[in-house]
């Protein structure tokens, strides 16, 4: 664009510095402290003494963080998968209706809107083993009635579920957009060589919402592999552990038993994950000619 | 019946189902805010009750729950003026590719966005709490920047993106300096672009719970923490653990009903650009 | 007032040279036109005089000072964008008060002004409207009336016709005309559009793409009879007119060359070459009498009736041949066989090495 040619243009660094220094104060100072601390037997106020890679290895030996990465990775897969799958039915089903199509998104958005804390509380009276709507309902119709939150067997599944209440409006909001604006021509063209519904989403949707399939994945994989409210809400990780994430294993290791230099160890390799991710698909982006 | 036909109709009856599954949830929880505790506990649950607004009454009294409440408007303010002041000019000079290591910026905002809260929350508990910003507003609003920032910064480099450059050009030939080009032609242009950005800054920051977990004890919780104290409740007193959660979504529930265009719009930009 | 000077001006973006060896002059108060296809550098020519595109190498002169690198707010120039660039949350009155606010002056003082520019340009009534709710001959105007407000010693246009439906252009371009008069400033007027170069300007720059390996961009430099009637070159020659004028390459043979049974002498300095170009213009070949004139014979192939003029196309021995005809109903039919002869006062001659012209 002819926006480098122009002469005598000053560059604008004066206005992104603000940026940069909010943005080092708050990413790089952490980074840095949380890799030192993550080498230290480190307690607030006193001596830290140097103790290497200590704090890693009994991460590794104590095992929670080998059960609560499992969990989370488990979580993640899971909950993107089932968001993908069924925000694209909504977002086909949204494109061929044109009545009330603005009222379905609102409704669709209106879990968004909600704090993990709420959607937690919710879903805590909704799922109530014994006062619960859910199990009222299971009872009613002659079915078993899970204990959805309180078993080792359904705990996980159920904050899949939860998970993917709140945040398939993301999936579907995102699709729906990328649906509208794909161009009708190569639909029309395809009608007139005789292709049925599935070979058109097969062959044609499907490649064309590739890219923003594939952001949408990694917006929403890095944001389960982060969960944090509904487990604190719903569950706390229990039971026995059955659903303890990455990020709340972190909190309660700092800030239940005061463990900061084993729970930096933990956010420094959990970061390190988020940022390969990052990376990976950077470079994806890149190579396939997607903006920035 | 044709299969278009057919078609519609399945499409309208996945998507009436999915628009209740949505919203059931919500309103069963409003339904048990405004109902008795015996009505609440019922077996099978009463759909037709009397309502009463004792249990809102128990949260608007708790003075914690009301703290709460007023420190997350505050924190939404500060942590959007912050964004703004500090994320327009960024972004302005972002679009105009007239920044020295603009990509590496690009992408250091994008991985601030990504990392999880926890690598921020444990070293800067120390941290504030040696500065004093431990357990206010205002250094919550700070730590709110690792989101809110690059969140702000890439919405408005796309509004302003959609700013014709033979606009720049034109105030430039009139002498317009960059800062009076940016505040009478950019800023007046992306208006629609701010409120959107605001709107989805401020449901962020409301509904935030980890750093606020981390980072306050008393005098600066927030919202969601003042909910989370209801958690406690959870088998005993389901009217105010209801009448609490719908406290605090209603604001946002609002929200999503007048301003649906500019969330979705918002929501979609970035994935679909 | 201010003359515009290029001086052997280079303009790069990046590594790839978009402009090369450029020295031209416009002077004060003429109404020069750079036309040429796309990629030929004519906007950033343009650009470049505002202060947009930056020089390589050379010297670009405004009003005798030399301006290579002074801000574009300094120039002396105002320039009309192609997409008019009106601020669009800002009402008319605000958008031709801009750049006075910019440089400071009060309140009265800039509505004074506005005032009575709106009133030169017919804009008084929408003052207070938004360019959005004018039609395209009224934000051409505010455009106008904004480069009016800065005195300029040159106005710039970038194609400011080509966003308007055909029958407005016409108007546009004679009020552009007629405001060159008035004015009195000199102006550089950017287009694609032959016409509008070969009727609004008084002097004609033809510029050529790099890319398609020319030397320099600019052909030719003249009035538009003088590019029109003798092209420099058979680039000129055949981006002038339209339809385009014929070419064709004949061998040289006894001092002339045979154009079917038409035996046409050469100047003395096309004799020496083993071929030359020749060409002629549609308009000036000529259907033959039979058997009274001898000629080339040719097919016609296609026919376009345009109503007051047909254009044919004849299959020849030697190429295609497009004849433009303006007597319109009784010509040759689709398929019929003709013979085609040459205005011997109306023939251009090329070098093919150079394809330059020769006379």
């Amino acid at each position: 664009m002819a926006q480098d040619s122009a002469p005598s243009q000053p560059n604008l660094w004066p206005y992104v510095l603000p940026t940069v220094l909010v943005l080092g104060a708050c990413t790089l100072y952490p980074i840095a402290t949380v890799l030192w601390m993550s080498l230290h037997d480190w307690t607030w106020g006193g001596d830290s003494v140097f103790s290497g890679l200590k704090n890693f290895k009994l991460l590794w030996l104590k095992g929670s963080f080998v059960i609560a990465l499992m969990n989370t990775v488990t979580f993640a897969i899971s909950a993107v998968l089932v968001e993908l799958v069924l925000g694209m039915i909504l977002a086909l089903a949204a494109n061929r209706v044109t009545r009330g199509a603005g009222v379905f998104r609102v409704l669709m958005i209106l879990p968004l809107m909600v704090s993990g804390i709420a959607v937690s509380l919710v879903w805590k009276v909704l799922l109530d083993p014994t006062f619960g709507v859910i199990n009222a309902a299971l009872a009613g119709v002659g079915l078993p009635e899970p204990n959805w939150l309180g078993s080792t067997s359904t705990a996980m599944a159920s904050l899949v579920m939860v998970e993917t209440w709140w945040q398939t409006g993301f999936v579907f909001i995102i699709l729906a957009a990328a649906l509208k604006s794909l161009p009708e021509e190569p639909f029309e063209a395809a009608r007139l060589e005789g292709a049925n519904g599935w070979q058109m989403f097969r062959y044609l949707t499907l490649p064309m919402l590739r890219p923003v399939i594939v952001t949408v994945v990694v917006f929403r994989l890095i944001d389960t592999l982060k969960v944090f409210d509904l487990v604190f809400g719903l569950t706390g990780g229990g039971p026995l552990r059955a659903t303890e994430a990455v990020q709340t294993l972190t909190y309660q290791t700092a800030f239940k038993f005061s463990n900061f230099g084993e729970a930096a160890a933990i956010v420094v390799i959990f970061s390190a994950l988020i940022f390969a991710i990052c990376a990976a698909y950077g470079a994806l982006d890149r190579r396939t000619g997607g903006a920035e | 019946m044709t299969r278009a036909r057919r078609a519609t109709i399945l499409s309208y009856a996945i998507l009436i189902l999915a628009g209740f599954l949505s919203l059931f949830p919500i309103l069963w929880i409003m339904g048990i805010s405004l109902k008795t505790q015996a009505d609440a506990f019922a077996m099978p649950p009463k759909l037709i009750f009397v309502p009463i607004w004792d249990h809102y009454a128990k949260v608007w009294g708790d003075a914690a729950f009301i703290k709460g409440f007023f420190n997350s408007v505050l924190a939404a303010l500060l942590g959007n003026l912050m964004a703004f002041v500090i994320g327009i000019p960024a972004a302005f000079a972002l679009n105009q590719r007239r920044v020295p290591a603009r990509g590496a910026i690009l992408a250091w905002l994008l991985l601030s966005y990504m990392l999880p809260e926890f690598l921020f929350v444990i070293p800067m508990y120390g941290l504030f709490q040696a500065t004093g910003l431990y357990d206010s507003v205002f250094g919550l609003a700070l730590v709110y920047q690792t989101f809110t920032l690059p969140f702000t910064i890439w919405m408005m480099r796309a509004f302003f993106a959609d700013v014709p450059f033979a606009l720049y050009e034109a105030a430039r030939l009139e002498g317009a300096k960059s800062w009076q080009i940016l505040l009478r032609v950019y800023l007046p242009m992306a208006a629609p672009g701010i409120a959107a950005t605001a709107i989805l800054n401020t449901i962020r920051i409301w509904n935030e719970l980890a750093i606020a977990l981390g980072l306050t004890f008393d005098k600066a919780q927030t919202v969601t923490l003042a909910v989370a104290a209801y958690r406690g409740y959870a088998s005993i007193d389901w009217g105010a653990l209801s009448a609490a959660a719908i406290t605090s979504m209603l604001p946002m529930l609002i929200f999503a009903v007048l301003a649906q265009r500019q969330i979705v719009g918002g929501l979609s930009l970035g994935a679909v650009k | 007032m201010a003359a515009v000077e290029f001086q052997n001006v280079g303009i790069s973006f990046g590594n790839v040279p978009v402009v090369k060896d450029l020295s031209l002059t416009v002077n004060d108060g003429e109404f020069v036109v750079l036309v040429g296809p796309s990629g030929c550098g004519k906007s950033t020519i343009l650009r470049s005089i505002a202060g947009l595109a930056g020089i390589s190498s050379g010297d670009m002169r405004i009003g005798g000072k030399r301006m290579n690198d002074a801000d574009p707010a300094a120039r002396d120039i105002a320039m009309v964008f192609q997409s008019y660039a009106l601020f669009p949350n800002m009402t008319v009155a605000g958008n031709l008060g801009f750049g006075l606010k910019i440089r400071g002056e009060g309140k009265a003082e800039i509505d004074r002004k506005v005032a009575d520019v709106a009133a030169v340009v017919g804009l008084s009534d929408h003052l207070h409207k938004r360019p959005g709710a004018l039609s395209g001959g009224q934000r051409q105007r505010v455009a106008l009336a904004r480069a009016i407000l800065r005195r300029p010693g040159v106005f710039l246009f970038d194609e400011p016709l080509s966003n308007l439906d055909a029958e407005f252009r016409t108007a546009m371009r004679a009020e552009i005309v007629r405001f060159h008069r008035t004015q009195g400033a000199s102006m550089v007027y950017v287009t694609h559009d032959q016409t509008e170069a070969m009727t609004m300007g008084d002097r004609i720059a033809v510029l050529a793409p790099l890319a398609a390996g020319h030397k320099a961009n600019l052909m030719q430099y003249g009035t538009p009879d003088e590019v029109y009637h003798r092209p420099a070159n058979l680039f000129v020659a055949r981006f002038i007119g339209t339809p385009r004028m014929n070419v064709v390459t004949l061998p040289v043979k006894g001092g002339a060359v045979r154009f079917g049974g038409q035996q046409l002498a050469l100047p003395p300095s096309a004799v020496r070459l083993g071929n030359v170009i020749l060409g002629q213009r549609p308009e000036h070949l000529r259907l033959s009498q039979e058997g009274a004139e001898p000629g080339l014979v040719g097919t016609v192939e296609h026919i376009e009736n345009l109503g007051h003029e047909m254009i044919l196309t004849f299959s020849t021995a030697i190429g295609q041949m497009v004849l433009r005809d303006a007597r319109s109903g009784s010509g040759p039919m689709l398929g019929q066989t003709v013979r085609l002869s040459l205005d011997p006062n109306q023939v251009h001659l090329f070098d093919p090495a150079s394809e330059q012209r020769l006379d």
